[in-house]
């Protein structure tokens, strides 16, 4: 990065500079990876608890 | 002395001490202060945006510290000056993004369920009072940035009649400020807003039933294994902070189904 | 489970979510991932730093601007002068020239009061000139200035202001021939002290040792057009949403965008009490964002939307 001026992209009313927008874009992508890619997890639960019927609505 | 914490009730002929330290012990659940298990439903990268964002701010503290070492005007002097600069500049910016990402987060889960109100509400002000601290930090770069900024804010500020006070022309004052006053702030609200969490645990997802019935917190207290609370007849949770056998977490605990 | 569980509706509002520690849980190492995620913020961190660095557009200085538009420089002063400038006209907390803005009904800078007066004639102009010893045309239009009452005074700068507005560029020497009094000397002085370097300090310093109150020269520097031309080539004005923009090409401060996106759209871009109005409408926003747990319908809203079933979705 430099400091000559950035790059603005304008919709209208709306106006975002190139660095702004690459920030929030990171972020929506951030976010959607976080809900979707599976997190790993350890295997230390101990099986069996059965009977889910009776807690299930 | 007996060093029990007595939990719930007047205190021991009125002792001050105890009333603080019952009140103390008991604002988070045995064990709970720094568990080593959490519920089996935590399980979504979602859930590392609240440390990551603790992680950025203790950076931005300790570039903050290693600034203030050298002076207002040291980056403008230094280039270690300007690198450490630019790190408080950057762990900034990952501090808002994280914290952003946690905020979309929490808000999709309605994290505010089960009595965590002020959960949300500590975390909402400290957002806030993040961008006010952040706001000072630029008007005291002691550039053109900081002149511009300056001159602009005030009309906001005088424009509600608070300019006279936040004096934002006044470089010494935001300074101090931003150094001092809004990071306690923000330090204290952060404290606060972790505490909760470990008080109230991790929300639980919409319409989870645990083993043993619904067991709402609606008028109870936080309930832990081995804390009394005012609960309302659920079933003694079986595993919380221990190693012992773990009931699986059935996916009909959890509900609706996706 | 394939059933579906019944929608609550908003008058059940008892909330009746389990308590979390009655739920099975597993292992989960905080420390650990503590550590990783100061290690992992760390690097990047440092990574950001030393790829993109930061920004330091360096400060104005008068001179400067005395260097660089000599003529806002004078059409500046005489705006202080004449009262018309931005500071000289602006009200609480600098002065009682105006009421300044309000939020409905309710006059809220003027509520302020006057807390950080600035004489901006005096203050920005005269009294740095009067330290300038040894100048005997400025001594001269001094005390002409002294010597003429108020009606005068302000008519004389008021008319040479603009004459500069209707010169070709503003440039003062183009400024038509009139009845200006001491204003074109002093405007003339006022620039040559700026050149100097020393103004600042004049502002700052005058009567005391130590200061870190930047309150005038940067009234007297906002006063300019200047400043706001330079800032604007950077998209930092009020109405380019500049309050999410920063110098250079680097990210600013995205979250503000809610707060600068009023000052785009009516009826704030074209109101004289704009500010007063998004500081209004932004504190009830802020109160609502705090206080959705108590909101009906909005703190439902994301059982709604649905993006949970992602995060606790069952598990692979």
């Amino acid at each position: 990065m430099t400091d000559s001026p950035a790059t603005f992209l304008q919709w209208g009313v709306l106006q975002i500079s190139l660095p702004n927008l690459i920030v929030l874009i990171v972020m929506v992508i951030l976010f959607a990876l976080a809900v979707t890619v599976p997190f790993p997890h350890s295997a230390d639960a101990a099986p069996g608890h059965g009977g889910s019927d009776d807690l299930a609505r | 002395m007996t060093s029990h914490a007595s939990p719930a009730g007047p205190s021991d002929g009125g002792s001050w001490t105890v009333s603080l330290r019952d009140r103390l012990t008991r604002t988070v659940p045995k064990g709970q202060l720094l568990p080593d298990r959490q519920p089996a439903y935590v399980k979504s990268w979602i859930y590392v945006f609240g440390v990551a964002c603790l992680a950025a701010l203790i950076y931005v503290v300790v570039s903050g510290l290693v600034l203030s070492i050298g002076g207002a005007a040291w980056w403008h002097e230094s280039s270690v000056g300007h690198f450490v600069n630019s790190t408080h500049l950057w762990s900034v910016e990952l501090f808002f993004m994280f914290m952003v990402v946690h905020l979309w987060g929490k808000f999709f889960m309605a994290a505010w369920r089960g009595r965590r109100a002020l959960t949300w509400i500590t975390g909402a002000v400290c957002f806030i009072g993040s961008i006010g601290a952040a706001f000072t930090g630029y008007l005291s770069q002691t550039n053109f940035d900081s002149q511009w900024i300056s001159t602009q804010a005030k009309d906001g500020l005088n424009s509600v009649g608070i300019g006279g006070t936040f004096n934002v022309l006044n470089t010494g004052q935001m300074l101090l400020w931003h150094v001092m006053l809004l990071p306690l702030l923000v330090g204290v609200l952060v404290v606060l807003h972790v505490i909760l969490v470990r008080r109230h645990g991790v929300v639980p997802p919409f319409d989870a039933i645990p083993p043993g019935g619904t067991g709402d917190v609606a008028g109870s207290a936080p309930v832990a294994a081995t804390a009394v609370g005012t609960g309302n007849g659920s079933a003694a949770p079986t595993n919380v902070g221990q190693h012992d056998d773990v009931p699986v977490l059935e996916p009909s605990m959890l509900g609706r189904s996706s | 489970m394939s059933t579906r569980t019944p929608i609550r509706h908003e008058k059940n509002s008892r909330d009746t979510t389990p308590d979390s520690h009655l739920f099975p849980t597993r292992s989960y190492d905080l420390v650990k991932e503590f550590v990783i995620a100061l290690a992992v913020v760390g690097l990047l961190t440092l990574l950001l730093a030393a790829v993109f660095s930061s920004p330091d557009r360096k400060a104005l200085t008068l001179a400067n601007w005395a260097q660089a538009a000599p003529a806002d420089v004078v059409a500046t002063a005489t705006a202080e002068l004449a009262g018309t400038s931005t500071s000289a006209s602006y009200g609480p907390p600098y002065n009682s020239a105006a009421e300044g803005q309000k939020l409905g009904p309710v006059p809220m800078q003027k509520l302020g009061g006057i807390r950080t007066p600035v004489d901006s004639a005096n203050d920005l102009v005269l009294t740095p000139l009067r330290t300038v010893a040894g100048d005997a045309a400025l001594t001269a239009a001094l005390k002409d200035w002294d010597a003429a009452a108020d009606d005068q005074r302000t008519k004389w700068a008021s008319d040479y202001s603009d004459a500069i507005a209707a010169a070709p560029d503003g440039d003062p020497a183009q400024a038509a021939k009139g009845e200006y009094g001491p204003v074109p000397a002093l405007g003339a002085k006022f620039l040559a002290l700026a050149g100097t370097g020393s103004l600042v300090g004049l502002l700052t310093t005058s009567g005391t040792f130590y200061t870190s109150n930047g309150t005038k020269p940067l009234l007297l520097l906002a006063d300019g057009a200047y400043l706001e031309d330079q800032a604007r080539a950077e998209h930092l004005g009020g109405d380019q949403w500049g309050m999410m923009n920063e110098t250079g090409n680097y990210p600013g401060q995205p979250w503000m965008w809610l707060y600068t996106f009023w000052y785009q759209v009516e009826p704030f871009a074209s109101s004289d009490n704009a500010d007063a109005l998004v500081w209004g409408l932004m504190a009830v926003l802020t109160l609502i964002f705090i206080f959705i747990p108590y909101i009906p319908g909005l703190r439902s809203l994301p059982k709604y939307l649905g993006v949970h079933r992602l995060i606790w979705r069952r598990s692979s």
